[in-house]
């Protein structure tokens, strides 16, 4: 997720990086197979206080700026309109509604303080809602020291975001000191059959030394190394990284609602699951 | 032209597929099967004809039947051929617009394996192409689909057509179907090619609606029906971008109801079938819904559903006895319309234009019988003239009609049914009867069974219209059983006759007579029986076609006889100045006319007559009105009237223009004939006009008083010998309507001059107290008037002090000149002191 600038430049970076993808693809020698954390959203009403904090707001509070910067419309809540469990899943919606001066509400959490990993398999199950404006995120990002250290300093990796009007499409992302915003390192992985918004896919990355690999469905459609970082300073080794969840309204990334965007959008979760690296 | 999609269709077989027709045989059922299995072979035209598909124009006479032709030379994948469709020009003469279906002869193919209708369009020209899509045929068309309005530009691209249901589509014959007009006002070429059905397995995010996505509470009765319209279906498709990116769009179609499952939340109160009809079976409350595949859609209607309608009643009369127009009861005569919307003319009528699936006309359906309801009533036709066979109904005796009032019937209602023969020709003629207010029922069915006579009609081989006519009387009917029949009595052809005696013979000389309508003499030329003045309600005198001048009707006796039957009488004249030379009566000492009452009458009921000389001339000359009060009529007989030419006091008698005959509604039917002048041989002077004093008792003075502004006035013995006025004589009577600045005047027969006397007393009658005004004038400009009040208390002596010297013609007296009392006052002894 982006909490600044301007994704209008996606298109360089991502033609950048098809230059340097196809070299990387091949198999990784790491495996990933001791689960050391997960929520199967198989009890409650709620997500667990034990696993999330709810960021409640614009995004003002952790940012400074409201929508994140990213002139997104939502407002976030933990009411159970926006945010509840139920048959086994985890429910995220995305509605039309004046609230608190926004004309949308939706959710978003965090395993803040709760839980924060470096390395690992971080993969969660999710079928996506739909709609022009509609902007769903599964990502990480790092920990800011009590408030020493900034993004983009801090990492962040966006394990899959996906805009509601091209439902066969997800990114992954990495920002870091140097490759942010739309400078950031990213690749999309295209569906050759079937959408996002109608069955749940899998969407993971594996995570260790010096490289960071992104799945669909373990489909392995990029890696990313400091290779890729160049000159700029790779902050994926040593800081500790917090999971996000949320469904954005608007915002540079995927445009703005229109009227033919249907309302409630909700984001469904069947688990979210953390592998700790094999040594 | 807006374009419908027409179904009828005409099969186009072109030779260069007539061996694909053949392959066609190979791929059906092995000889064995009970049921023959469908193909499911997804090709439409790929490269050419698929097999079992051919080309079927529209035939509505308006769509270039050679729209379409294989093309080799422009292709998507520069292989085979494509399908071209050239739009003509708006004035092409082999077609305005392309149009047509492209069916699949062997039976059908099995669709539901695949989610949408795809294909690769470009044009000649960027265009909107009107409406596309497919599931349309000749037989059924219960799963079209249409895209309206889709737009195509110069260079190929791909089209995907989402099929809403798959599930529905085991057997659907029609594979496309397009319909487009010119561009901009100019023809052009588009190109389809690879249209065939695919499986793409990311159509998603469908949005199903009906009634407009609107939920709707509609109130309705048991029995009657209602069907639902407004169906849409939305849905999400990916979209390749020739950059390798994709992105969705959301394709809308239009879609047969039976893509949908109904429901009713209450199956006692209304049922709903396929095609999104709902039956209401009983009294209650229910809400109908709809899902297409499992996804509720969009809108509702929830139905409040009261007692049952009530139809009119099933006529019986035998089939071959009938000439239908509107019945279910028998089988129609193919009709024009049943609403010609004569927009132009005026014409507010809504109805009778059916609604789809139903029978012509027909606006409500309740158990199979069809009705139409027209609204805001004020006149409408039903034709039978343009397209089809006017209807020969002379061997006919009758016309029945059932009427149901939907609101109130007030006095003075009433519909008109008019008959025209020969609509549009030389020879148009047409005839009318009236329903009045005595018939029409409020919310009930009145059964009309007018005899065809009555129209007046002397030819009905040729009918072409009929017209029921309101002017806005009553705004909302229900009609049902419209249909002309024979009872087997006698054809009566030529006028029509009423029952009733004829009037007394004349036996003047015909030498001592001016005659304006008789059949005994030879009547003048009139310019009309009836002039339709502004405020005039009257009806009748216009005769009927064939017959004499004037005469509404034949005398059923004596079928020589015809006779005159004003309706809704308030006032009539009857013209002789306009293209007719004005009568001189100086010769002639009496008007005579018979009047028969053709209903009850009341005691303040009356005629009046009043004779206009040198109508719209400088000298015109209205004279004085002469009553014939109710003493001297009587209900259903003939009443002779003689009147003395003198008594109406006109300047002179030689250029008599009008004839009125007045009741101001107090007697609105009457049968009127023998109108003519004659000469009895007498001598009848004219009496003189009063002078001061008046007191209506010198039998040698005329005491004749012309009216104005609503108030009438006769001469009586003095009712009430009482107060100022304690002697037994006659007195004048004025009967106020309640009208401001009504009143009465006599024209005295010399100058009342106040040189011999300034103060004038009038005994005034009152049980009010009123303002009486006395007026001296000249008739023009010139005039002294004095306002006295009366007590209220009977007969009152009123003394009016005028300080003149002036002297006029005129006495004009008003009783409550400014305001609005109504009633009837005495007026008695006026005295000039």
């Amino acid at each position: 997720m982006n909490p600044t600038f301007l994704h209008s430049f996606l298109l360089v970076t991502v033609l950048v990086c098809i230059t340097t993808c196809t070299d990387n693809n091949s198999e990784p020698d790491n495996s990933f197979t001791t689960l050391v954390w997960s929520d199967e959203f198989n009890s409650g009403d709620s997500p667990s206080s034990e696993n999330w904090i709810f960021d409640i707001g614009t995004g003002e509070e952790i940012f400074g700026q409201p929508g994140w910067g990213n002139n997104e419309l939502q407002y976030y809540t933990n009411r159970s309109e926006n945010i509840r469990v139920r048959n086994g899943m985890l429910e995220i919606t995305a509605r039309e509604e004046s609230f608190q001066n926004s004309g949308y509400t939706s959710a978003k959490i965090l395993t803040r303080g709760l839980e924060e990993w470096t390395f690992g398999r971080f993969e969660a199950s999710i079928q996506l809602p739909f709609g022009q404006g509609i902007w769903p995120a599964f990502w990480l990002l790092g920990d800011d020291s009590d408030g020493m250290e900034i993004w983009p300093q801090i990492g962040e990796i966006d394990i899959m975001e996906y805009r509601g009007q091209q439902p066969t499409e997800v990114h992954g992302t990495i920002h870091g000191p140097g490759y942010s915003a739309g400078e950031a390192i990213t690749d999309k992985y295209v569906l050759s059959s079937g959408r996002f918004d109608t069955e749940f896919h899998v969407f993971a990355i594996e995570w260790g030394p010096d490289f960071i690999d992104f799945y669909v469905d373990d489909v392995l459609y990029n890696t990313i190394t400091p290779e890729d970082v160049g000159s700029d300073e790779w902050v994926f080794n040593d800081n500790s990284f917090y999971i996000i969840l949320n469904v954005a309204v608007g915002g540079w990334f995927a445009g703005f609602p229109n009227d033919n965007t249907p309302f409630p959008q909700t984001m469904l979760v069947d688990y979210v699951r953390v592998y700790e690296m094999d040594n | 032209m807006k374009m419908n999609m027409m179904k009828n269709t005409t099969r186009i077989v072109f030779t260069a597929f007539a061996s694909l027709i053949i392959f066609a045989g190979c791929e059906r059922s092995v000889s064995g099967l009970s049921e023959p299995t469908l193909t499911n072979n997804p090709e439409v035209f790929v490269d050419g004809f698929s097999a079992g598909l051919e080309y079927f124009p529209y035939t509505d006479g308006f769509a270039k039947l050679d729209a379409f032709q294989v093309d080799s030379d422009v292709t998507f994948d520069g292989a085979g051929s494509s399908m071209r469709i050239d739009v003509p020009n708006p004035e092409d003469p082999t077609g305005v617009y392309a149009g047509a279906l492209f069916r699949d002869i062997n039976g059908g193919r099995d669709l539901s394996g695949y989610d949408a209708l795809t294909f690769y369009a470009r044009g000649s020209k960027a265009a909107r192409i009107n409406q596309i899509g497919f599931g349309q045929n000749d037989q059924n068309s219960n799963y079209q689909v249409k895209v309206d309005s889709l737009r195509i530009a110069t260079y190929w691209q791909k089209i995907t057509i989402p099929i809403p249901n798959p599930s529905k589509l085991t057997a659907e014959s029609g594979l496309f179907w397009f319909a487009e007009n010119p561009e901009d006002g100019d023809g052009y070429s588009f190109w389809i090619d690879e249209l065939k059905f695919e499986k793409l397995g990311n159509i998603a995010q469908p949005r199903p609606v009906i009634n407009g996505g609107v939920d709707q509470q509609i109130v309705s009765s048991v029995n009657l029906t209602e069907t639902i319209t407004g169906f849409s279906y939305t849905s999400n498709t990916i979209v390749e971008l020739p950059d390798g990116t994709t992105t969705s769009r959301d394709v809308t179609v239009e879609l047969a109801p039976s893509y949908f499952d109904f429901v009713s939340s209450n199956s006692s109160v209304a049922t709903v079938n396929q095609f999104g009809v709902i039956t209401m079976v009983g009294e209650g409350m229910a809400t109908i819904t709809a899902t297409v595949d499992g996804v509720q859609a969009e809108g509702s209607l929830d139905v409040t559903v009261g007692a049952a309608f009530q139809t009119a009643p099933v006529p019986t009369v035998d089939p071959d006895s009938v000439i239908s127009i509107f019945s279910d009861a028998y089988t129609n005569v193919p009709v024009d319309y049943y609403n010609g919307f004569f927009i132009p003319d005026g014409q507010t009528t809504e109805g009778g234009t059916g609604f789809d699936g139903g029978p012509p006309g027909a606006d409500i359906v309740v158990d199979g019988d069809g009705i139409i309801n027209y609204t805001n009533l004020n006149f409408v036709g039903i034709g039978t003239f343009l397209d089809v066979s006017p209807i020969d109904a002379s061997d006919m005796t009758h016309l029945h009609v059932d009427i149901n009032v939907q609101e109130a019937v007030d006095a003075g209602d009433f519909i008109r049914i008019q008959l025209l023969n020969g609509v549009q020709t030389s020879n148009e003629t047409s005839g009318v009867v009236t329903i009045d207010s005595n018939t029409l029922m409020e919310n009930e069915w009145v059964s009309l069974d007018i005899p065809l006579s009555q129209f007046g009609l002397v030819d009905r081989s040729q009918l072409g219209l009929i017209f029921f006519i309101s002017d806005e009387t009553v705004s909302n009917i229900y009609v049902d059983n419209i249909y002309y029949y024979t009872d087997g009595s006698d054809i009566v052809s030529g006028p029509p006759t009423v029952d009733i005696n004829p009037a007394p013979t004349p036996t003047a000389d015909s030498d001592s007579v001016i005659s304006i309508f008789s059949d005994t003499y030879t009547n003048v030329n009139v310019d009309y029986f009836n002039g339709f003045f502004e405020f005039s309600t009257t009806q009748g005198g216009t005769g009927y076609a064939g017959g004499p001048p004037g005469a509404d009707f034949k005398i059923d006796s004596d079928t020589s006889n015809g006779v005159i039957n004003y309706t809704s009488l308030n006032f009539v004249g009857i013209g002789t100045f306009q293209d007719v030379s004005p009568i001189d009566v100086t010769n002639m000492t009496h008007i005579h006319a018979d009047i028969y009452i053709n209903e009850a009458l009341d005691g303040g009921d009356y005629i009046d007559l009043r004779l206009v000389n040198a109508v719209e001339q400088g000298n015109e000359n209205n004279g004085n009105t002469v009553r014939v009060p109710t003493a001297d009529l009587t209900q259903g007989e003939w009443t002779s009237i003689d009147i003395p030419l003198v008594n109406f006091g006109l300047d002179a008698y030689d250029e008599v223009g009008l004839i009125f005959f007045i009741s101001d509604g107090t007697i609105s039917d009457i049968y009127v004939d023998n109108v003519y002048y004659y000469d009895s041989g007498e001598v009848i002077e004219a009496l003189p006009a009063p002078t001061l004093p008046i007191t209506f008792d010198d039998s040698e003075v005329s005491y004749a008083a012309t009216t104005f502004n609503g108030a009438s006035y006769e001469v009586i013995a003095n009712p009430q010998v009482s107060g100022s006025n304690n002697t037994a004589s006659n007195v004048g009577s004025i009967t106020n309507i309640g009208a401001q600045f009504e009143g009465i005047y006599f024209n005295l027969e010399s100058n009342l001059d106040f040189n011999d006397g300034t103060t004038i007393t009038m005994d005034v009658y009152s049980t009010t107290s009123v303002p009486v005004l006395l007026k001296i004038e000249d008739g023009g400009s010139n005039f002294v008037e004095v306002a006295q009040t009366h007590g209220g208390s009977g007969w009152e002596e009123l003394t009016f002090n005028f300080s003149s010297s002036a002297a006029f013609p005129r006495v004009t007296i008003f009783i409550d000149g400014p305001g609005t009392t109504s009633g009837t006052f005495y007026i008695d002894n006026i005295i000039q002191q």
